[in-house]
């Protein structure tokens, strides 16, 4: 008997469905919520609207798919709203208007980032300190460069081709969408194609497993810190092109948003498991959410409450998922590891003579 | 010229000396087996071999020159492979992917050649005779296509030394069969293997020579075509029992409602169908080797889940006369269970609180007002503990952490010997302990049975599980394959049941 050279076809395409697009149950809540969606709210289903959504969730997109390479290598990175206000407030001090510092003005913000993702990735492949504060330590810290550098106000000024950007459209895509898709693509490419990739994966599962294997661990975490950084600052830039100054607060809620949607596409917090596909449904499915509210006009209080409600329950889901509890549960009832012990006489032959 | 050679190797942590003047080594072209009990020291000398671990002192010179690495990539580059026992896959990345984990090979652009990975990894499953494709995720496996997956990754690299650490534990009879056969070709092209296991069977099927191992020290290394199965198992188990041990003074009340029976309990992969009853003031010993379901049934009976669960737990288990339904640990505490469990610095004690809370965290209800604790009854309760157990700390306000690991371990039966527990599982109560602290401990648990406490004892240190135990239970493959009484209980019978266990068919 010879084994089979390859698993099934079909699971080879369920296995190729989750790699570029993430869980399909994803993009079925998402559809569900389009649905919903329109039937509740007049003036959502418009083809405007349709394309105001995918404009305001470009930057939230960048942002995640940086959080989730960090979240399937098993950290997190709560410092990419601070990032992201430096990247954006750094860009638009530089342009302050003017045409002629374009180039300096995108690229030192993503140094910028680069720079805070890479000492991120150092404190955290380093030493044991836990991701979860290293990162919010370093928030803190960036937050207040920004507050001192903008003077906590509205701070420069896009340049006029630069500020175009956030309105004009290629075709029927608005711009943003389109410099954001070879972004998408390069992510995917990473994620599914390349050695890199598959460290973060070995990493993120056991980094023990990773080390003896003779993976770069420490270089792999650096690495991919370092692209959160630079994802952030360059969603900051994004976000600069739909607003007339650089503004110190322009990241906040960015950290929940991008782990809630890399979490709700499927990433595990304690790493190994996550898509970037996945997460890019998370993330329309916040952004129609956002859409949809404001269309509605429900108070900014009430659209954080409904968003932590869902993102919840997507978390517990997939706890759940993972230690397979759920599955159990279904089958059979809640605490079935430990069953009655039968009434006398009925005593089950407990699968003796195997 | 050898190989390997381990010259007078030796390595201590902290009060144990686990390796002590080990000397062995390795011709080219041969499968030496390592052979010992449990903790005698074959994982720690693999670790040091393998770049793991430092030895504190000795020579290990490899292919002629001192081995000296500097990390497990160092390792696998040297020509020195490990097939681990234990869980050294990434269960997210395919089999291929494993194999290949850390030197993928790349196509033009940079990708990673899946193809090729694929039909490179579909030759050496091939070669083992593995029932799985390459491309299935590891996730996927069974536990024996897991080690089979894993022996594959270290054969893989192509090691001029392969290090297997219980490469058949999990592994299906004719998996295991076809291993064998490989290996031997692969001996025959100059391959050496140290090849570490409790199946005494399979060394003499598969190797050349086997080194004993016995309390850190080689105790006999010898050709296998010049020693038998007795032989080793004396190498092996082979010392004097010192008289730790205090005799019974009170006779077991044989006609008394058992403190504590289970019958027929099952948990699917771990045990199954296993009855035995304990009478009040009774020890009963639980013997077998690491793995062979003792300690998944002590939890099991404390009510501690299984962290992977196949299937339900099935039988009865009653106390004192009464069925109950260990729901969890707080169930068993309620109907008298007290557990000291094997690893007593993750699962028995809050290290960084202080002796008095410790004693008093399973029985808070007890010395608590509304909610609040009495401090007066908790010093009482927690210092008459100290001074029944004669636990040496400088106070009860002394971090648990700071005492020494007989005095820890003291602190966790007075956990239970406060709250008073009729039955009491000791799952290897003294590792790591020293032979004063050790004498104590044996003292105190013979004092507890003579107060009718029903203890369920399990240890590795046969010396303790014979000394202590009125009877012994020996455990196989999750079942009770022998029931020793006292007097018929040496370390040769123990020892040599569990193996039988082991090669009887499954």
């Amino acid at each position: 008997m010879s084994a089979p050279r390859s698993v099934s076809k079909a699971v080879r395409l369920h296995r190729a469905s989750n790699r570029w697009l993430g869980p399909l149950w994803v993009w079925a809540v998402l559809l569900v919520l389009v649905i919903v969606a329109i039937y509740t709210v007049p003036e959502f289903a418009s083809i405007d609207n349709a394309k105001n959504i995918l404009r305001q969730a470009v930057p939230l997109a960048i942002v995640t798919i940086g959080q989730t390479a960090v979240i399937v290598l098993g950290g997190i990175d709560l410092s990419v709203a601070a990032v992201l206000a430096l990247g954006n407030t750094l860009s638009m001090g530089l342009m302050d208007g003017g045409e002629g510092s374009m180039l300096l003005a995108i690229l030192l913000p993503l140094l910028a980032g680069l720079l805070v993702g890479t000492i991120n990735g150092l404190v955290v492949a380093r030493t044991a300190a836990p991701a979860f504060i290293v990162t919010l330590g370093a928030a803190s810290v960036v937050q207040g460069i920004v507050f001192w550098y903008t003077s906590s106000g509205p701070y420069g000024s896009p340049s006029l081709s630069f500020g175009e950007l956030g309105f004009k459209e290629y075709g029927p895509l608005p711009a943003l969408v389109v410099f954001f898709i070879p972004l998408l693509v390069a992510g995917l490419i990473v994620q599914n194609r390349t050695r890199t990739g598959r460290h973060i994966y070995a990493v993120g599962d056991d980094d023990r497993v990773a080390e003896r294997a003779g993976v770069h661990v420490a270089r792999v975490k650096v690495g991919v810190y370092a692209l959160s950084g630079v994802l952030a600052a360059l969603a900051g830039i994004a976000v600069a092109t739909r607003t007339g100054s650089g503004d110190p607060l322009a990241g906040v809620g960015f950290d929940w948003d991008s782990v809630a949607a890399a979490v709700i596409g499927g990433a595990v917090l304690v790493g190994g498991r996550g898509t970037i596909g996945g997460a890019m449904a998370g993330v329309l499915i916040i952004a129609v959410i956002d859409n949809a509210m404001t269309l509605k006009d429900v108070s900014a209080f009430w659209q954080s409450t409904v968003k932590g409600v869902i993102v919840l329950v997507a978390v517990i889901i997939a706890a759940l998922a993972a230690k397979d509890v759920l599955r159990t549960y279904l089958r059979r009832g809640p605490m079935s590891n430990f069953k009655h012990p039968p009434p006398a006489g009925s005593a089950s032959k407990g699968g003796a003579g195997a | 010229m050898s190989r390997l050679t381990v010259e007078e190797v030796s390595k201590r942590f902290g009060v144990v000396q686990a390796l002590d003047r080990v000397s062995f080594d390795v011709e080219r072209g041969e499968i030496h087996a390592l052979v010992g009990e449990n903790g005698a020291g074959k994982s720690t000398l693999t670790r040091i071999i393998g770049a793991a671990e430092a030895a504190d002192s000795g020579r290990i010179e490899f292919e002629g020159r001192p081995l000296d690495l500097s990390s497990p990539v160092a390792a696998l580059s040297a020509g020195i492979s490990i097939a681990y026992q234990h869980l050294n896959l990434s269960t997210e990345l395919t089999v291929a992917g494993n194999l290949f984990l850390g030197r993928e090979p790349r196509r033009l652009l940079g990708g990673v050649d899946d193809r090729g990975m694929n039909a490179a990894a579909a030759v050496w499953l091939e070669r083992l005779g593995a029932g799985f494709p390459p491309d299935e995720l590891v996730e996927g496996l069974s536990p024996s296509d897991r080690q089979l997956a894993e022996i594959a990754r270290a054969l893989s690299h192509e090691p001029t030394l392969l290090i297997m650490d219980e490469p058949t534990s999990a592994l299906a009879a004719h998996s295991a069969e076809r291993m064998f056969s490989v290996l031997r070709e692969l001996r025959e092209e100059g391959m050496s293997v140290i090849y570490i296991t409790h199946e005494l069977a399979h060394v003499f099927e598969l190797c050349d020579r086997v080194t004993v191992l016995k309390d850190g020290r080689s105790t006999l290394t010898r050709p296998l075509a010049e020693t038998d199965r007795d032989e080793v198992i004396r190498a092996m188990v082979g010392r004097t029992v010192s008289a730790l041990f205090p005799p019974r003074t009170t006779p077991i009340d044989e006609a008394a409602v058992a403190a504590l029976e289970v019958r027929e309990l099952t948990l699917p992969e771990y045990f199954e169908d296993v009855s035995f009853s304990i009478q009040p003031g009774e020890i009963v010993g639980l013997g077998g080797l690491i793995g062979s379901g003792r300690s998944r049934l002590a939890k099991a009976i404390f009510g501690v889940p299984p962290e992977r669960s196949y299937g339900p737990l099935d039988g009865e288990i009653l106390i004192h006369g009464e069925p109950v339904r260990p729901s969890g640990p707080r169930a068993a505490i309620e109907h008298g269970i007290g557990f000291v469990p094997e690893d007593r610095k993750a699962a028995g004690l809050v290290l960084t609180a202080s002796v008095a809370d410790n004693i008093s965290l399973p029985q808070l209800e007890r010395i608590s007002t509304a909610g609040v604790i009495r401090r007066g009854v908790e010093e009482d309760v927690a210092g008459g503990q100290v001074e029944a157990l004669r636990i040496k700390t400088p106070s009860l306000e002394t971090e648990v952490g700071d005492l020494s690991g007989g005095n820890q371990q003291k602190v966790v039966l007075g956990k239970w010997l406060a709250r008073g527990s009729s039955v009491l599982i000791l799952d290897e109560p003294t590792p790591g302990v020293d032979i004063g602290a050790k004498a104590e401990i044996y003292a105190l648990i013979r004092e507890l049975a003579e107060q009718k406490t029903a203890i369920l004892l399990i240890s590795s240190d046969l010396p303790e599980l014979i000394g202590l135990s009125d009877r012994i239970l020996v455990m196989s493959r999750g079942r009770v394959v022998a029931q020793l009484a006292q007097g018929d209980a040496s370390e040769e019978s123990v020892m040599r049941a569990a193996f039988d266990g082991l090669e009887a068919p499954a």
